[in-house]
């Protein structure tokens, strides 16, 4: 999850591991070992549940670069106020608040992508390299568009300045 | 600095993330590589909709793969000004093609949504540009152009090469669902609906067709290129094949 296109010096992103979405919230599971919003504490996964009317075009913020920063610090301060209602069972109902983070270990259940269906070609390891590449250890034969930044219509987390 | 977050969808052009994940690990290019087998890449698209504002260029050897259980949507951004969203061999200004056509091998498209219709029809929009030849295959693919009589779209334009297959593709609306000519192609099982032209042979030498569904076309099939005095398709079978509702079948000269 690197690469010299990120702006700014980002070096990492955190993934999406699980999301589902209900009537007006969105629950997302981050994957985030080196995200500055989350890893504070000792928790390698996190689980931010979102109103769905969080989604800055909703608030009447235009998809600008410039006021980005914005919704970093309100997750960023979502995250460290809310980490302290750690809840130890994974289910979330509807009409669940702001404030509700649920903080675990990622169960097989919680590792399941539900935007992206299971796919032998995705899901297997890999292990195989370009043997006649000039650098067959660092050279990549698989890419997920979403590794080099594709967002698709999903949720997804963008690095910016 | 920091990490945010956001819905793509009508917000961000995918296309230059695309092309990254075409291009990176020093790739062979169009213009400045003439062939190369030790760069592959399988550049895997998960399920969304993805906006394409800028057309996606192939480098030499790429499998380009959605997943087949929910067909990521390569949606056509309005203003997409291309020869294509996909383009196998694209042309620079000066008419260089990217490859020479009899040297575009090893590159595939599989399990993909092409979505044209929000381009205006009477402006120039096409999925595919695919001037193949060898060890080359568009498989399981569908290209949606809307439906009008004046339409100047086309789901796939081949112009020349030495291919190649293709199987498993539903296309509808557009002039054309397909506007292809090469040496010669096997194609199997394609669906073309609601274009003024289900398939324009533009030449070949040989081209077999197994499994042609076409429905509510103006001519299901034309070879008509080239007139009574130049004839430019060598020759063409159509077998195991339904046309619905087209009412020329086979336009000859």
């Amino acid at each position: 999850m690197s690469g010299k296109w990120l702006p700014g010096g980002c070096s990492s992103l955190p993934s999406i591991q699980w999301q589902r979405r209900y009537k007006h919230s969105t629950l997302l599971v981050l994957l985030s070992p080196s995200n500055p919003l989350l890893s504070a504490g000792t928790f390698p996964l996190a689980a931010l549940v979102l109103p769905r009317a969080y989604l800055p075009h909703t608030l009447g913020f235009k998809h600008t670069f410039e006021n980005m920063w914005l919704h970093s610090l309100t997750l960023c301060l979502l995250a460290v106020s809310t980490r302290q209602a750690v809840a130890q069972d994974n289910t979330v109902p509807q009409g669940t608040t702001l404030t509700t983070v649920v903080i675990s270990e990622p169960t097989s259940d919680l590792r399941a992508d539900a935007t992206d269906p299971p796919y032998w070609l995705k899901d297997i390891q890999k292990q195989g390299i370009a043997a006649f590449n000039p650098n067959p250890q660092g050279y990549k034969v698989f890419r997920n568009v979403k590794d080099y930044g594709a967002i698709g219509k999903f949720l997804a987390w963008i690095c910016v300045k | 600095m920091g990490l945010t977050l956001v819905e793509g969808d009508g917000v961000a052009d995918d296309s230059d993330a695309i092309n990254r994940a075409i291009s990176d690990g020093n790739r062979c290019g169009p213009w400045v590589c003439d062939s190369a087998t030790d760069s592959p890449a399988v550049v895997y698209v998960p399920a969304g909709t993805y906006r394409i504002a800028k057309p996606i260029i192939f480098y030499y050897m790429t499998q380009l793969i959605g997943n087949p259980n929910s067909r990521p949507i390569f949606k056509a951004d309005a203003n997409l000004e291309a020869l294509a969203l996909i383009d196998a061999s694209p042309y620079r200004n000066d008419g260089k093609p990217g490859w020479t056509s009899t040297n575009l091998f090893v590159r595939s498209i599989r399990n993909l949504v092409i979505d044209l219709t929000a381009r205006n029809p009477r402006s120039g929009a096409q999925g595919i540009h695919w001037p193949a030849s060898q060890a080359t295959t568009i498989q399981n693919v569908q290209i949606k152009m809307t439906k009008d009589a004046n339409s100047v779209h086309a789901g796939i334009f081949v112009e020349n090469g030495s291919g190649g297959h293709m199987a498993d593709l539903d296309i509808s609306g557009g002039l054309y669902g397909m506007n292809i000519g090469n040496q010669q192609f096997t194609i199997r099982n394609v669906k073309i609906s609601n274009a003024v032209i289900g398939i324009s042979q533009i030449w070949n030498w040989g081209w077999l067709y197994q499994g042609l569904t076409i429905s509510d076309c103006g001519t299901a099939f034309s070879m008509i290129n080239g007139g009574t005095g130049k004839q430019e398709v060598g020759s063409v079978v159509i077998i195991d094949s339904q046309i619905t509702n087209c009412p020329t079948f086979v336009d000859t000269v």
